[in-house]
């Protein structure tokens, strides 16, 4: 390798003696250079050396090439230099044409080379046909645990032969993720999070991305167009070609979807800022905020939802309509239990009186309220839920076309501009003893957030109606000196995902919440304890204008070191109502009212606590919050600061 | 996931049927070096690459698989196509106009043919209709 470098260093001179123009190459510098890293993917340290991330050999032309930027880079002018016309699949300039490019460019100052020779590559840039390039995100889905923070994804558009219209459906998705030979979910998480799968790079259809998302999952999917140069769109395909064989480790929290899409981009427009702003953990959702950051997003369009697209169908139906639709679903729904033949629909007489024009619309949000809550038997070609279908489908191709969905404006709910998912907390507390008033006690709190929403977070680009935090650990520090341990552990919330949609009779969705971790309790049975627990509520939640009422019906397991009168205990089971009212002013001013009385096994007490909270968002980045929550102990006051960052 | 590995099993017994093999228009014959394409799709967190690598692939394909990509296009949009085809528009309907080199204006046609089109569950009987449909309509399909 030293020869090649020492040879290379001379003729590099000898080509800059031999042009007055060009300037001396220094291939250590260009090696050290953001491009060259980034087509290499080097961006993670080993030891304190940058490498790259690839983990397949063939990736590199070198042995050491994942370790070593320099010498691949070497083996690289070495193999272009070495090039003779005309080329074929196996030429380094076939099998790396950004790599090579790269070299030819910024080394020996030449033009693109004939490709004629490189017939799978010209194919592969054929087929894909690129003229711009789209990020998609498919937002959150609790449904499917590798996809709970949403998922990321590009788009290769084209626009056919004619170059006339774009085909988005048509396009290629390309898609970064885990090569999973498991369905187990628990080794699925066990191996995603500890690197086991490898993570590669797929192309495929559009059209199933959109199948798969917006029908089959019901989310809604935004794409952004992104900013690149003609060039950077043709690099983008290269760089895509160049992953052929290529594999890396894949990590659910760190080396994901999130991560690689922006990497991608990166090594084909290293002159936007991704990867080195994302954090150790990437959630797919930042990755988009970092694009519309770093300046690499043009425009924006949703691709709504099944449900979305329904709700949208209902919305512009008059109660009347409404009515009727609510007719025409129960027809479709009841033929089961009726046991009539299937190819006699029995039309509800308020369908038939209304005119055509309102026939489709109503029969249209009947088609996607159908394929909403039958995805699973309509694509599993259940032959009840296909031949109701078919006649729905029959009738609506009778009917004249009806006007188009309006476009929406999303811009509350567009995630580019979310808040940061880290949540850092300072805040003081106020303790009062309710049996004895004058004892007081003061401390402060200091909390950090790994991720994600609270109901009272700036709501831009999250969902409304659900809450996902992560890993939310919270210090105390009591300021009163007579206490002997003055900094304790208050809490270590492992996970809270809770989500309180609004009911009604075509979603039917129900809230539920689910939470774990270690709490710090004073109450009843315990005085200042750590305790393990686990809660797990559900119930309904409806909206008034502003305001959203949840009642739930609440389980509680606790784990800890509990002083009753007649016995010491560590495991307590509480059930009980809880009620929570949100006032949702906007997204800067947010309202909770929350309360909750449990009954608790093998102990006569009963426990109760009620919180408010007032919060103050500014920016999307910092919020202030007053709070304050009683039980049958003590009454705490508090004043808090939230910082948002990525 | 199990779903669309449904959804992509009745994709790939279809092709299979119709012997689009991997020099079709698919990633399949995207091969690279001497050993098959990595490129060959996974979805999120699911491998069914054999399955994808068959699948046939959208645009730029000779006209002599124009047939092909109709027929997976056609299988793997079946429940959106069949709604959007009885509506008469929508984003389906356009793609399909794009396959089969029609104008816009072919979801009426579609439309109005819906109960010939779509009679039969088929894959290859609903695409055999369609071509049919494009042909007698010289106008708007080139």
């Amino acid at each position: 390798m030293k020869f090649h470098a020492a040879y290379f260093f001379l003729r590099v001179i000898l080509l800059v003696m031999s042009s007055a123009t060009a300037l001396a190459v220094d291939l250590s510098s260009v090696a050290e250079s953001k491009e060259w890293k980034s087509l290499l993917f080097v961006t993670e340290y080993h030891f304190l050396n940058l490498q790259s991330r690839a983990d397949s050999e063939k990736f590199f032309l070198t042995p050491n090439g994942k370790k070593n930027i320099l010498s691949e880079l070497e083996a690289a002018v070495v193999a272009v230099e070495n090039e003779k016309l005309p080329l074929n699949d196996s030429s380094f300039s076939c099998r790396f044409p950004a790599r090579a490019e790269f070299i030819r460019k910024n080394i020996f100052n030449q033009k693109r080379i004939d490709e004629s020779g490189c017939l799978k590559l010209l194919a592969w840039r054929e087929r894909i046909s690129a003229e711009s390039v789209t990020l998609v995100f498919s937002s959150y889905f609790l449904g499917n645990p590798s996809s709970t923070f949403g998922h990321t994804l590009l788009r290769i558009n084209n626009s056919g032969k004619n170059k006339t219209i774009r085909r988005e459906l048509l396009s290629y998705g390309i898609n970064y993720g885990a090569n999973a030979w498991t369905k187990n979910p628990l080794f699925y998480s066990l191996y995603g999070l500890f690197g086991v799968f490898q993570g590669n790079f797929s192309a495929i259809p559009y059209y199933y991305k959109v199948r798969e998302y917006n029908d089959y999952e019901s989310r809604d999917l935004w794409e952004y167009d992104l900013d690149l140069t003609p060039d950077e769109v043709f690099r983008v395909v290269d760089v895509i070609w160049e992953q052929g064989e290529n594999y890396f480790d894949y990590f659910f929290l760190s080396e994901n979807c999130g991560y690689y899409i922006g990497a991608l981009i990166e090594a084909a427009a290293p002159r936007f800022q991704l990867t080195e702003k994302f954090r150790k953990w990437v959630i797919p959702s930042d990755t988009v905020v970092q694009f519309q950051k770093s300046g690499a997003i043009k425009s924006r369009k949703v691709r709504t939802s099944i449900y979305n697209q329904f709700a949208q169908r209902l919305g512009q139906l008059n109660s009347e309509q409404e009515n009727i639709l609510i007719d025409l679903h129960e027809m479709a729904e009841n033929l089961k239990d009726q046991n009539k033949e299937l190819n006699q629909l029995d039309w509800p007489q308020s369908f038939e009186k209304t005119d055509d024009q309102s026939k489709a619309q109503i029969l249209d949000a009947e088609l996607d309220y159908y394929d909403y809550i039958h995805s699973k038997e309509l694509l599993e070609k259940s032959d009840f839920e296909n031949t109701t279908k078919k006649q729905l489908l029959i009738r609506r191709s009778q009917l004249p076309v009806a006007q188009s969905l309006p476009v929406q404006d999303v811009t509350l709910s567009a995630p580019e501009n979310a808040h940061g998912s880290y949540r850092w907390q300072i805040a003081t507390l106020k303790t009062t003893d309710r049996n004895n008033i004058s004892n007081e006690s003061s401390s402060l709190l200091l909390a950090g957030r790994f991720a994600f929403h609270d109901l009272e977070d700036p709501k831009q680009g999250y969902p409304d109606d659900s809450h996902i935090e992560v890993m939310n650990l919270k210090l105390h520090y009591d300021l009163n000196s007579d206490h002997s341990e003055k900094l304790k552990l208050y809490e270590m919330k492992i996970a809270e995902i809770g989500s309180y949609p609004n009911w009604n009779r075509w979603a039917n969705k129900k809230s539920n919440d689910v939470s774990f971790g270690l709490f710090r309790e004073t109450n009843f049975i315990c005085d200042d304890c750590l305790t393990g627990q686990f809660r797990f509520a559900y119930g309904i939640s409806k909206v008034f204008s502003k305001f959203r009422f949840s009642i739930l019906a609440q389980a509680k397991y606790m784990y800890g070191e509990f002083n009753l009168n007649h016995h010491n205990g560590w495991n307590y089971f509480g059930l009980g109502p809880r009620f929570i009212m949100q006032y949702d002013y906007n997204s800067d001013y947010q309202m909770r009212f929350e309360t909750g009385h449990q009954t608790i096994s093998t102990a006569e007490n009963k426990l109760w606590s009620a919180d408010i909270v007032f919060r103050r968002n500014f920016f999307n980045d910092y919020a202030i919050e007053l709070g304050a929550s009683t039980n049958e102990i003590q009454n705490i006051f508090n004043v808090s600061v939230y910082s948002f960052t990525f | 996931m199990k779903l669309l590995a449904i959804l992509l099993m009745s994709a790939f017994s279809f092709a299979h049927a119709a012997e689009i093999g991997t020099a079709g228009c698919g990633l399949g014959n995207v091969v690279f070096g001497t050993e098959s394409q990595v490129l060959a799709a996974t979805t999120n967190g699911s491998s069914y690459t054999q399955l994808f690598g068959i699948t046939s692939g959208t645009s730029n394909c000779v006209d002599s698989q124009m047939s092909a990509q109709l027929n997976n296009f056609v299988e793997s949009n079946k429940i959106a196509l069949a709604k959007e085809a009885a509506r008469g528009e929508g984003e389906t309907l356009a793609g399909l106009a794009q396959i089969v080199g029609c104008k816009a204006d072919f979801g009426t046609q579609i439309k109005s043919h819906y109960q010939q089109i779509f009679s039969n569950d088929s894959t290859k009987e609903i695409s055999t209709k369609i071509m049919q449909v494009a042909q007698n309509n010289p106008g708007t399909c080139s």
